[in-house]
């Protein structure tokens, strides 16, 4: 086990942890979204191959858009829960990096193609013809991908005892930690709840837009409430599985060992499953915007319990190898103040501009796209 | 020496940084100096109501927009994975100190990313003194972006107090922290030019064409007037090792010296006399010719700053191969076999020599070296006879000012001796 930096924490632990907890949160939810997104609307484009449908062409139409700011928001995102994993849990990341180094640094040539390729279908998807289904189904594929080597690096980060072993055998960098048991339901856990939140966006587009456009509204409305709710009655089956994977003291703690772990589980799931109450509720309701939004209100706060879980279970299954919350820590409080003034400066410098976008005159940006040549 | 070591044959761990950072280097200065450039011209547009104008700056802002979000901010996060793969001990040092600071740096880069789309997107729907409140602020913290990180690389060069005070405000406002910042400005507000340069040859209009191209160059000019002033502030702010080694320290980075200056010198002449003066003969492989050498000057400057803060990662606290200046005792006295923590040959034994040996290869020499690729040992060791090699690695700090002392015991010493020995 590689030795914690001689330098101190520039703050208390417990704060970099909330930090790092609130911005994977969001990061997730995005990349979500992006995933979700890209795998449904990949279908979709397939379905409209075989079939081709208005309404359907419509909604490829204008999810391309959404689709390359959700990207950009998730690279975004993802810079500081990177950050913040890094300076607390450096000892553990920077290894199983090291380990897998190559399919780690592939990551950003698949995430630089994926987004590439939602720029093709937003700008030029009618000169790409039949390309553009093919371009959707790589840009799909190629984020799956990429979330699966992140399942590998933070699945590989909690197996210490193995590293050296690995370090042994593998000294180019090109392991990949396929044996452990947690492995793919891990993958399919976060690839479930991507499925089931891009259809979850869907459905909240839906509520959106039929105020002005009923049938294509109550189309997309349907649509995501089946992306939504399939992938969760399978999260039903995958998530338990997951947790059973997990070493019997880790796992233990999850089911009733420890008050507050097991707490936040349940209350995670429990909000799951109330939002899927409610998108089957919005299915039959005549008034569906307030179950609906509601549901998604649901969504957001299970997401967040269950990053709080995946935190808390890091820390069980770390600490007897380094305890982070030992770590010594010296607060730059100058710097530290620095970055919440200039947090709320900068949230609100977007609200601000987001205002503006918002006052500006609709409609204008709905036409049709050009190219720049 | 607490973590793996990454085995990159070849081309070595410090080419795949080098690979990624200039990219992005190249990229991100363009997405300071453009945005300053997109606002500026926007304003300039706006004020003599020239249309043609505004319309080659909005096809301006969507190459800009899938540049830097698509290609720059992932080999942004790419510098962040490649470093901590090699040289992960420098990289938890600076982010234990400058954690707060990159926190920081990441919320300018939130309102970076989220106002060049709404520029983009805002072209038919916001007020044109709305749209350039947003380019104003896109502009302004792309170059607080630029500042925070300059900061912190200026840092690793001439940490100064800091290695006594271990004060954060000591850490960043350092002796190359100004000057550096002014340097990264220019070079920003250039490359903002030359871009601008090749998206204006693609203009069908010929006389919009020739305005753009000769307005273009300009920028580059005034880019040019700020460029040497501040590299030379750059020299002389910089520690006289540093300073010394392109001048005659070192053969290599001499060259590498003499090759910036010179391709930027071509771009000088070349904007100057190629775009301003031949602005209607000034068509996309000339500009094709223009980046490129963008480029090289981008990759050997770059190479140039690191290259001169050898032997050090983290000037005067950590060396290259990621040993701390303060445990170079106990290493001596104990050994690097012994210390390093993922070391394969726990210590030099009669009868394992070579093996050790190319064991204290790994640990020590191949952050920079390696044996058959980039900066090959072999090739320097040819001749050499293992009494030779081991008074070399004996005074190796003093026979190459970019050379560490040797780190290991005098076991390790001589058994890396007979290991290089018998490479050939």
């Amino acid at each position: 086990m590689p030795q914690p930096d001689p330098l101190p924490l520039p703050a208390p632990e417990v704060l970099f942890r909330v930090l790092l907890v609130g911005t994977f949160t969001l990061h997730i939810l995005a990349m979500n979204v992006l995933v979700g997104g890209s795998v449904l609307t990949a279908v979709n484009a397939v379905l409209e191959r075989l079939r081709p449908q208005a309404t359907r062409a419509v909604l490829l139409q204008r999810a391309a858009r959404p689709l390359t700011v959700s990207a950009a928001v998730t690279v975004t995102l993802g810079v500081a829960p990177l950050l913040f994993v890094q300076v607390l849990y450096g000892p553990f990341f920077f290894t199983s990096s090291i380990l897998m180094a190559w399919p780690w640094l592939s990551v950003i040539a698949f995430v630089i193609a994926a987004y590439a390729g939602l720029y093709l279908i937003e700008l030029w998807s009618r000169a790409l013809g039949p390309w553009a289904v093919a371009v959707r189904i790589g840009s799909a594929l190629l984020f799956a991908g990429v979330a699966f080597l992140y399942v590998n690096n933070v699945t590989l980060m909690l197996a210490p005892d193995e590293w050296r072993d690995i370090a042994d055998h593998f000294r180019h960098g090109l392991y990949l930690p396929l044996g452990q048991a947690e492995l793919f339901p891990r993958y399919l856990h976060f690839l479930l709840a991507s499925l089931a939140i891009g259809g979850l966006t869907l459905l909240a587009y839906g509520l959106w837009v039929r105020r002005h456009e009923p049938d294509f509204g109550d189309w997309c409305l349907r649509q995501g409430a089946w992306w939504f709710l399939v992938p969760t009655a399978l999260q039903m089956a995958i998530g338990p599985v997951f947790l059973v994977a997990q070493p019997a003291f880790a796992r233990d703690e999850f089911l009733a060992a420890d008050l507050l772990e097991t707490g936040v589980l349940w209350a995670g799931v429990a909000s799951a499953l109330i939002a899927g109450a409610l998108v089957l509720w919005t299915l039959r309701s005549r008034a569906p915007t307030v179950p609906g939004a509601a549901a998604v209100g649901f969504i957001v706060v299970s997401v967040a319990l269950m990053s709080v879980a995946r935190d808390l279970l890091r820390a069980a299954r770390t600490s007897s190898h380094l305890d982070v919350s030992t770590l010594p820590s010296e607060t730059q409080v100058g710097a530290a103040l620095l970055f919440f003034v200039v947090l709320v400066a900068g949230l609100s410098t977007v609200a601000y501009m987001l205002w503006l976008l918002r006052r500006g005159r609709p409609g204008l940006a709905d036409r049709p796209h050009e190219g720049p040549s | 020496m607490n973590y793996p070591i990454w085995d990159v044959p070849l081309i070595s761990g410090g080419i795949v940084i080098a690979a990624v950072a200039i990219v992005h280097v190249f990229i991100s200065h363009f997405a300071v100096g453009g945005g300053i450039y997109l606002v500026l011209t926007e304003r300039k547009a706006r004020r003599e109501n020239d249309e043609a104008l505004l319309g080659f700056l909005r096809g301006q802002s969507l190459f800009f927009l899938i540049l830097t979000l698509v290609a720059g901010a992932l080999t942004g996060v790419g510098i962040w994975f490649t470093i901590s793969l090699v040289s992960p001990d420098a990289t938890s040092s600076l982010l234990h100190v400058f954690v707060w600071i990159w926190a920081t740096e990441w919320v300018f880069f939130l309102v970076e990313i989220i106002s060049i789309l709404v520029y983009y997107y805002g072209w038919d729907r916001l007020e044109p003194r709305d749209h350039m409140r947003v380019g104003w602020i896109y502009a302004g913290s792309a170059w607080v972006s630029l500042v925070l990180i300059t900061g912190i690389l200026a840092f690793m060069l001439t940490p100064g107090a800091w290695t006594n005070t271990h004060d954060l405000h000591d850490a960043f406002f350092n002796a190359t922290f100004w000057p550096s910042v002014v340097l990264r400005t220019g070079v920003a507000v250039a490359l903002g030019g030359v871009y601008a340069l090749v998206t204006a040859s693609l203009l069908a209009d010929q006389g919009l064409r020739e305005r753009v191209i000769r307005y273009s160059a300009l920028w580059v000019r005034w880019a040019f007037a700020v460029i040497p002033l501040a590299g030379v502030w750059f020299l002389f702010a910089a520690p006289n090792r540093a300073r010394d080694l392109p001048i005659g320290g070192s053969a290599v980075i001499q060259i590498f010296l003499i090759l910036t200056l010179a391709f930027s010198l071509f771009i000088f002449a070349f904007t100057h006399l190629g775009a301003y003066w031949g602005a209607r003969r000034f068509g996309l492989p000339m500009a094709l010719v223009l980046l490129s050498m963008a480029f090289l000057v981008v990759g050997t400057g770059e190479w140039l700053r690191e290259a001169v803060r050898k032997p050090y990662v983290i000037g005067n606290y950590m060396y290259s191969n990621s040993v701390r200046t303060e445990d170079v005792g106990r290493l001596r006295e104990q050994g690097v076999l012994g210390t390093a923590l993922w070391s394969r040959v726990p210590a030099v034994e009669a009868g394992n020599e070579e093996e050790a040996g190319q064991e204290v290869f790994r640990l020590l020499c191949s952050s920079c070296h390696t044996v058959a690729g980039y900066n090959a040992i072999r090739p320097i060791v040819k001749d050499w006879n293992e009494a030779y090699i081991d008074s070399q690695l004996q005074n190796l700090d003093v026979l190459k000012a970019v050379m560490p002392p040797f780190l290991g015991s005098d076991a390790e010493r001589k058994a890396l001796a007979k290991w290089l020995a018998g490479l050939d």
